[in-house]
């Protein structure tokens, strides 16, 4: 068996496009959303979860045959939970500020239903290895999801790209304004059904009423 | 091998992995955790940095203990009293809540002082501004401001910690000159070449559009503090 | 008292767990096909988060902060590091019991309210106002107003937009744009309308 054969190769491109999470199955957007004011804490909250996923998967995938069924959703936010506050400490230790802001989100991971729907509806009956290519093409689906709005937020919003300005100055004094929209909340929003529409219009999927 | 099927096993289980869990979790926050409360203690020193702005400016990625030395040897605590003296041997964590003695902080360069900073809070719109105000050495002039939390509107009151804001108050004056009186900076209600007139200029900043209320928060907040300090910048001018 | 209505109008309006934070999306998208669903849901998101966050505080207050073990004998020690797994093992265990005695004395209420316990362990909103909770260092009163109000505001968010959504049954999307898109669509707009409420204070 290779590592990386072709059902391998389709397994973590299922999971970022083909079946990708947030547009197909509609999950785990919560605890991310609110980071994508800016990329920086996008990016380090898409590492977090891509770390989490793909090890809490294979974690669960280890251990699959021993979990007692009747205690398998607890021992599974038990993994995660793990996993979550290992990442946590990490920030605080070496990227304090940035912790500040997102700590309340790395935590609410954990209730994440992308992670706890992949370890109990593929971890639990997979092997590890197949459970974290997963877990990695599904966080990095949802990864790319989250940076794409985080990109558009930043640079319509702040007219900044991770902080650097982007709109030309020239723009600003032909009266050009950062659209406030963008980094308040309901842009978000917009942004999310937009982007699903447009996924759902190349993939062709589509849902009933 | 334990029996799947007894009854015992959950809970044989359970206590396995959660011995396992803490092991590692207390490990893994017994090796960080000198780090994370550096980190908090650096975390109010480093908006002291900002607004002092220390020449040379410290490196952005500046290792934690390099910054806490560097506070140390630069920057003086004092406290004064209500007559802007300065209370000899009293340190800042021994200000009770309620009394008439105020921190200050001095930033010195060489011996010289440079700047003087103090914290400030007051109410905004709908949450309690935090921040911190310095005076350069003259006593009369802003070197700089800085709001480090706040709860106020995202997007339009929030822009009180944005650089662009703080910058406005850069080289703004406390100090009438010619009625010689004390004249706190004023955030105006839009852009202040539009509605003041000129030779008011130096005592008011541009207002945030679509957070009035914010601004009339500062501006009630920094008259406020201004006055407190003002006794001791006098000494100074 | 004035304090504590401010803050409730706030977390209820303008920091909406759903509309400004995006917390309980799953949910939130899961379960506003029908009025009477969301309803059922909404209250009892609105219970166990009104119980969880003031438990939580207490937990945070007795047993995880630095020192707060000093009435067993150990000020030094420093529990903080645990706190996430905690919390979520208090709402956890909570939903359980609720959803045990619920079931034994109210089974009506069970039919109703009761079915969706277990649904909210994993309510991002809940466990959310808990870390909110910590976060912003509130007293054991504010966190009983947060509790309930965060709670209560996530249920408006839910209740309405299972309303708009059964308005939305006799419009014609786009077919891609359709359920979710058309949905996150309009929940951006609600977002809009909840923020007319910001500047209201007592």
């Amino acid at each position: 068996m290779s590592l990386f054969g072709k059902k391998e190769r389709l397994i973590v491109i299922d999971g970022l496009w083909n079946k990708n999470p947030i547009s197909f199955l509609v999950m785990g957007i919560c605890s991310a959303l609110a980071v994508t004011v800016k990329m920086q804490t996008a990016l380090i909250m898409a590492l977090g979860t891509t770390f989490v996923l793909s090890f809490g998967c294979m974690a669960v995938a280890l251990i699959r045959n021993y979990i007692p069924s009747n205690i398998r959703i607890i021992v599974q936010i038990l993994v995660v939970s793990v996993l979550v506050i290992m990442v946590d400490q990490v920030l605080r230790a070496f990227f304090f500020d940035l912790s500040k802001q997102i700590s309340v989100f790395i935590g609410l991971i954990i209730t994440n239903t992308l992670v706890l729907g992949r370890t109990e509806g593929y971890a639990m009956n997979n092997p590890p290895w197949p459970s974290f290519l997963d877990g990695l093409g599904n966080a990095l689906g949802y990864s790319s999801f989250l940076l794409m709005i985080s990109a558009l937020r930043e640079i319509f919003g702040s007219g900044t790209f991770f902080g650097f300005p982007v709109v030309p100055h020239f723009f600003y004094q032909a009266g050009y304004i950062n659209n406030s929209i963008m980094v308040l909340a309901p842009g978000a929003f917009f942004l999310l059904g937009a982007l699903v529409c447009i996924h759902r219009m190349i993939t062709g999927h589509r849902e009933e009423h | 091998m334990v029996n799947k099927e007894s009854r015992l096993y959950p809970f044989i289980f359970a206590f396995i992995i959660c011995s396992i869990a803490s092991f590692m979790l207390a490990s893994l926050s017994l090796k960080l955790k000198a780090r994370q409360e550096m980190n908090v203690t650096l975390d109010v020193k480093r908006h002291i940095f900002d607004v002092l702005k220390l020449t040379p400016p410290l490196p952005k990625d500046v290792l934690p203990e390099l910054a806490l030395k560097i506070f140390n040897e630069k920057i003086e605590q004092v406290v004064l009293d209500a007559s802007g003296n300065i209370v000899p041997g009293k340190k800042h964590e021994d200000i009770k809540e309620g009394e008439a003695l105020y921190p200050l902080f001095i930033y010195r360069e060489g011996g010289k002082v440079q700047g003087y900073c103090f914290p400030i809070k007051g109410k905004g719109l709908w949450s309690m501004l935090y921040g911190y105000l310095a005076i350069q050495p003259d006593g009369k002039t802003v070197r700089g401001i800085s709001f480090y939390k706040q709860g106020e509107t995202p997007g339009l009151g929030s822009e009180v910690e944005s650089l662009g804001f703080q910058q406005n108050f850069e080289g703004k004056k406390i100090w009438d000159d010619a009625l010689s009186q004390v004249e706190p900076v004023v955030v105006a209600k839009g852009k202040v070449s539009d509605r003041i007139p000129k030779e008011k200029w130096p005592y008011y900043v541009d207002g945030i559009s679509g957070a009035t209320m914010t601004g009339k928060g500062v501006t009630a907040l920094l008259d406020h503090w201004i006055r407190v300090y003002e006794p001791f910048f006098q000494k100074q001018h | 008292m004035n304090h504590y209505i401010t803050l409730a109008i706030k977390t209820i309006f303008t920091d909406n767990m759903i509309l400004a934070y995006f917390l309980g999306m799953c949910s939130f998208l899961a379960c506003s096909k029908q009025i009477k669903t969301a309803t059922g849901l909404a209250m009892a998101t609105t219970f166990i988060s009104t119980m969880t966050v003031p438990m939580n505080w207490l937990l945070k207050a007795y047993v995880l902060k630095k020192g707060a073990l000093a009435w067993a004998g150990l000020p030094g020690l420093d529990l903080s590091y645990l706190s996430f797994i905690l919390f979520i093992a208090t709402i956890a265990a909570l939903n359980q019991i609720t959803e045990m005695i619920v079931d034994r004395f109210a089974p009506a209420l069970y039919a109703t309210v009761g079915i969706f316990l277990p649904l909210i362990t994993a309510n991002c909103a809940v466990l959310g106002a808990t870390f909110f909770m910590d976060q912003r260092d509130y007293t054991f009163g504010e966190s009983l107003v947060f509790g309930f109000s965060s709670g209560a505001g996530w249920g408006l968010a839910i209740i309405t937009l299972a309303a708009l959504r059964k308005k939305l049954w006799y419009s014609n999307p786009p077919a891609p744009l359709k359920g979710l898109g058309i949905t996150m669509m309009t929940t951006g707009f609600m977002a809009m309308a909840f923020m007319a409420f910001a500047g209201i204070a007592f």
